[in-house]
């Protein structure tokens, strides 16, 4: 067996479900990157920050942007600064390796020692983008044209790669992925999740925050449901308040740190509620 | 090879599984990242094998097909130690006349050596701290606690029988760690295993692990994330995200070469670039609906995600319009057609341009297809079929699609849906449907 199975068994600041941990396990003993879809603020881009501490190594944080292409990630040729710097003649152009410069994969591949790269939020790029860089990720290498150099990666980096719900991936890329999907925790891993922020604070208030939290989370005209980064936020708050379990049970303090959209606000305090039954918020 | 079952059931099951993902699972199996635990094995295979969440429910029941029916056993390990952990147990199994040997403490000392050789054996340590070394250390208190019932022997296993089946069991999980893949189908046969069907069945007692695979399939959690049935109310949210593509993204500024070459010369020389932002390229949309009676659950939901988008600004242009069936000289601006206008206007306001989305179920008459006058509103006699009035809409503009609610698997052959969708790319009212249909747009 691998000596490196069996070795992530979660953080002391992440919760993870038991099946999560099996199938990290796995990605990172078959060497395929790891796909991880979910609603926003489960935790997603908290998990590779958790694998990376686990397993003592040093992460690589490549944030994609609508406007970020594959390219990008490689490498990328500074040509305009050589232009400038070639007007003002102090510094050496000739020598086009002071031009290039490595993007976030490039960096990863080029490390001595193996790292996780996570490759955050995809699904904000084109939807060309994981297409272009299937070949990267099958050879675990890259030509970098200018040079006439081919970099090879040392060590196969961990690849973990988040993405909202936002847009479908294309198949091909699809395939080379192990896939989890982050299911909004239940109440129970909820509770230790809110466990982990918030030590002390008393169980009852939060298991009436939890209530009160998963009934919102059951409206159905919401536009943006309540999510874990939500909540533990409006617990914090009502613990810096001092808000007493008698007050919450009567009303909903703060439900502003919940609600993001106004129309979701306005909507919820309103005397009535759409079904024509009387709101309690 | 077992599971080339499960391949073919998943593939039934519309779970597009290829080749690639089914080795990457033998290579999984192979290095014996799975298991005998049958809830790990449940979730690995969905992790490698499935990488949607819209087709968890189909891999579900692709799952149940295949080893429902097999009682998986659970982790062996963990039973035996279970098992050790409780000596009234291993007590049960002994007739009574070992019973009174080994109160009389002639044949223990064998039977301690035997557990604690078996131990060493296959590298099991003993629970420590466990009432197993305390009984080991003193059996006759420990028996003295036994009530009656316990007492009353529920199976005769010898002390030699007893040896030999919890040799062989130990031994099977050690191969099985080995890469052996034999384990499926003990068929709740097994001695050890919980409720079990074996005479000499020992009870272990409540198991926490009312997790098996089968249950966890059988729960069926991810029957809503389907996204191949008909579109109802409460999945306009994913409806919506579905028409975000008509939006391109990923438009980075231009270099403007003309600019950069004025602004260069005007600069005696010296590099000035000038970069512009990319012209933004939003959809044209045009929207035509059949609101004839049986489309009455349709028409209000597509005209409701239509709308959102637009308010969302997903596109540049929004228009909708309404037809009876199917389509003829006029169209209506609202449902009660009272305000009209012409197919042949439409044709000239809207250039090729503009991205056309018909829904409708297609089903009609044939005459309200193809002949003169086959109109089903009495009052608005059409001179030109239906037919070529729907030629005409394809050929004006460049990308139009038609998404009918009704199932594909009615889409007759020689029906008027038939007929339509050989002129028009015809698609499903579903979540996949409504995907490839904008597809088609782009």
């Amino acid at each position: 067996m691998s000596d490196q199975f069996d070795k992530f068994q979660g953080s002391d600041d992440y919760i993870v479900s038991p099946e999560l941990k099996d199938i990290v396990n796995v990605a990172v003993a078959l060497g395929r990157p790891l796909l991880v879809r979910g609603e926003p603020g489960t935790g997603k881009t908290l998990l590779a920050h958790s694998i990376a501490k686990a397993l003592g190594k040093r992460l690589i944080v490549w944030n994609i942007k609508s406007t970020t292409k594959a390219k990008d990630g490689l490498y990328v040729y500074d040509t305009v600064q050589r232009l400038y710097d070639s007007r003002f003649g102090d510094k050496d152009v000739s020598n086009i390796k002071n031009y290039i410069h490595m993007g976030k994969l490039g960096e990863a591949f080029m490390a001595d020692e193996q790292v996780v790269l996570l490759i955050d939020e995809i699904d904000k790029a084109d939807i060309e983008f994981p297409n272009d860089l299937l070949n990267e990720l099958d050879e675990m290498s890259f030509y970098i044209y200018e040079t006439n150099e081919t970099i090879k990666t040392k060590h196969r980096p961990i690849m973990i790669i988040t993405s909202n719900n936002e847009k479908e991936l294309p198949d091909a890329f699809l395939r080379r992925c192990i896939f989890h999907y982050i299911e909004f925790p239940d109440a129970e891993l909820m509770e230790q999740i809110i466990g982990v922020h918030h030590p002390n604070v008393r169980k009852e208030l939060i298991w009436q925050c939890l209530e009160k939290f998963y009934k919102l989370r059951k409206v159905e005209y919401l536009r943006k449901k309540p999510s874990t980064s939500e909540l533990i936020d409006w617990i914090g708050v009502l613990v810096k308040a001092g808000i007493t379990e008698r007050e919450l049970s009567s009303g909903f303090p703060f439900l502003g740190t919940l609600i993001k959209k106004e129309q979701d606000y306005e909507a919820l305090t309103k005397e009535k509620g759409m079904n024509g039954e009387k709101n309690y918020y | 090879m077992v599971f080339t079952s499960f391949f073919y059931n998943l593939r039934k099951r519309n779970v597009p599984v290829t080749l690639t993902e089914w080795l990457v699972f033998i290579e999984a199996l192979q290095k014996n990242l799975v298991d005998c635990n049958s809830e790990k094995f449940y979730f690995i295979a969905r992790s490698v094998l499935v990488k949607k969440e819209n087709y968890f429910d189909n891999f579900d029941e692709a799952f149940l097909e295949t080893f429902r029916g097999i009682d998986i056993p659970l982790d062996i390990k963990e039973e035996l130690e279970q098992w050790l952990q409780n000596p009234f147990e291993l007590f049960q199994l002994l007739t009574p006349e070992e019973r009174l040997l080994l109160l009389q403490g002639q044949e223990f000392e064998s039977y301690r050596k035997m557990i604690l050789e078996l131990l060493q054996n296959f590298n099991l340590d003993i629970p420590a701290g466990d009432a197993l070394q305390q009984w080991l250390a003193n059996p006759y208190e420990l028996m003295q606690k036994l009530s009656a019932q316990q007492l009353s022997a529920m199976e005769r296993l010898t002390l030699e029988q007893l040896r030999r089946l919890f040799e062989e069991r130990l031994r099977q999980q050690k191969e099985r760690h080995d890469g052996g893949n034999h384990w499926i189908g003990s068929g709740g046969t097994s001695p050890f295993g919980v409720g079990g069907q074996h005479p000499t069945g020992i009870s272990l007692g409540d198991h926490d692990r009312n997790h098996s695979a089968i249950q966890v399939a059988m729960r069926r959690e991810f029957q809503n994330y389907r996204s191949d049935i008909t579109l109802d109310i409460r999945q306009i949210q994913l409806a919506l995200k579905k028409l975000r593509y008509l939006k391109r993204t990923g438009l980075e500024e231009e270099l403007d070469i003309e600019e950069t070459v004025d602004k260069t010369c005007k600069n005696a020389g010296e590099l000035e670039i000038v970069m512009v932002p990319p012209r933004k390229n939003r959809a044209k949309v045009l929207l035509l609906m059949d609101s004839g009676g049986s489309m009455d659950p349709y028409y209000i939901l597509v005209n409701r995600i239509f709308s959102a988008a637009n308010q969302l600004k997903t596109f540049k242009d929004f228009k909708y319009l309404y037809f009876h069936n199917c389509i003829y000289d006029t169209l209506f601006k609202n449902m009660a057609f009272r305000e009209s206008v012409t197919t042949l206007e439409i044709l000239r306001t809207y250039d090729k341009d503009y991205k056309v989305v018909i829904v409708g179920d297609a089903s009609m008459a044939h005459s309200e297809l193809f002949s003169i006058g086959g109109s089903i509103d009495y009052y608005n006699y059409n001179p030109t079929p239906g037919i070529v009035w729907l030629k005409r809409l394809r050929n004006h503009f460049e990308k139009a699609v038609w998404v009918n609610p009704v199932a594909p698997s009615y889409w007759y052959d020689n029906s008027t849906i038939d007929y339509i969708s050989k002129i028009f790319p015809m698609f499903h009212l579903s979540l996949d449907g409504l995907d490839a249909a904008v597809r088609k747009l782009l």
